[in-house]
């Protein structure tokens, strides 16, 4: 890897926030091994005065043929970006955050979810409903 | 400590008083005011524009209102303000709600097979049976009421 490669961006955490949760009990018994699907949407969103990277991220816990929502989770990471405005395209006013900074945001994001889900469905029926580890490149994207 | 000298802080009661006695909505109007003046002067200042410049890319034909403009006095109209936010590519009012604005969306979905809670396999250990034939009870009680005191019995 030369210099070129190496991309140096300041970020601190500034706040987590638990915006929403649910949780719905199983209308049948659940056998002793369900596959539970995990549905993940992770949101971007930007304040360029206050320099925030804001990630809401939102979990659906489902069953296999996805008819029934047994739990979901709303979560909010606040990330202080040093120099943020420097991702402004200056023509479009688009903000560009370059993808392997958007990856770390939501591999960072997606950790403290999941530690946020374990300590919410503690002690329910989704107690070993641990929200799996993901390659965070793997999401598939839709730029704004 | 500056050249040897100690910093004092010059208090006095007049000036207090006198700042006291401000209405704090007064003060809002006036500083208001002299941030739109600011405002207007660093935007003629971004565009290396002088008076007579504003003048002309607002329309207007008397050189004396950019003066006042400018001396932070002046109480803007609703469409004086727009024509300038226009004219200098500024924004001087913020009317809409602030909101954050989205700029990406990932993502995915994952199956993963999880074992029941670890509650239910120590019950069903305790009792040695299947999770599905756990029955609802695990003991039941049979009621009477031959006296006015009812009575309990365990089955």
């Amino acid at each position: 890897m030369t210099d070129k490669d190496v991309l140096s961006i300041g970020f601190q955490i500034k706040t987590i926030e638990l915006l929403d949760t649910c949780l719905n009990a199983p209308q049948v018994p659940l056998a002793a091994e369900t596959v539970f699907q995990f549905e993940i949407n992770l949101e971007h969103r930007i304040n360029i005065e206050k320099d925030f990277v804001i990630v809401i991220c939102t979990v659906s816990i489902q069953n296999e043929p996805k008819d029934q929502l047994f739990g979901k989770l709303r979560s909010s990471c606040v990330y202080e970006v040093k120099e943020l405005s420097k991702f402004v395209d200056p023509e479009t006013k688009a903000v560009v955050i370059p993808e392997v900074f958007a990856t770390t945001l939501n591999s960072v994001s997606l950790s403290t979810t999941r530690g946020l889900m374990f300590s919410y469905f503690r002690g329910t029926f989704l107690h070993n409903a641990i929200l799996p580890i993901i390659d965070p490149k793997s999401f598939s994207a839709e730029k704004k | 400590m500056m050249n040897g000298k100690t910093m004092e802080t010059y208090t006095s009661k007049l000036i207090d008083d006198l700042l006291d006695s401000i209405d704090p909505i007064d003060q809002e109007k006036v500083d208001a005011k002299m941030l739109l003046a600011a405002k207007i002067a660093d935007a003629m200042k971004a565009k290396k524009w002088k008076n007579k410049d504003l003048l002309k890319a607002v329309g207007k034909d008397n050189p004396s209102i950019i003066t006042k403009w400018l001396s932070g006095t002046h109480n803007f109209t609703m469409d004086t303000l727009i024509e300038l936010q226009h004219a200098l590519n500024i924004k001087l009012l913020a009317l809409e709600e602030k909101e954050n604005k989205i700029v990406a969306n990932y993502h995915k979905t994952v199956c993963q097979t999880v074992q029941s809670s670890p509650v239910i396999d120590c019950v069903n250990e305790i009792f040695g049976m299947e999770r599905q034939s756990l029955p609802l009870f695990s003991s039941s009680f049979s009621l009477t009421t031959n006296n006015s005191q009812p009575s309990f019995a365990q089955a």
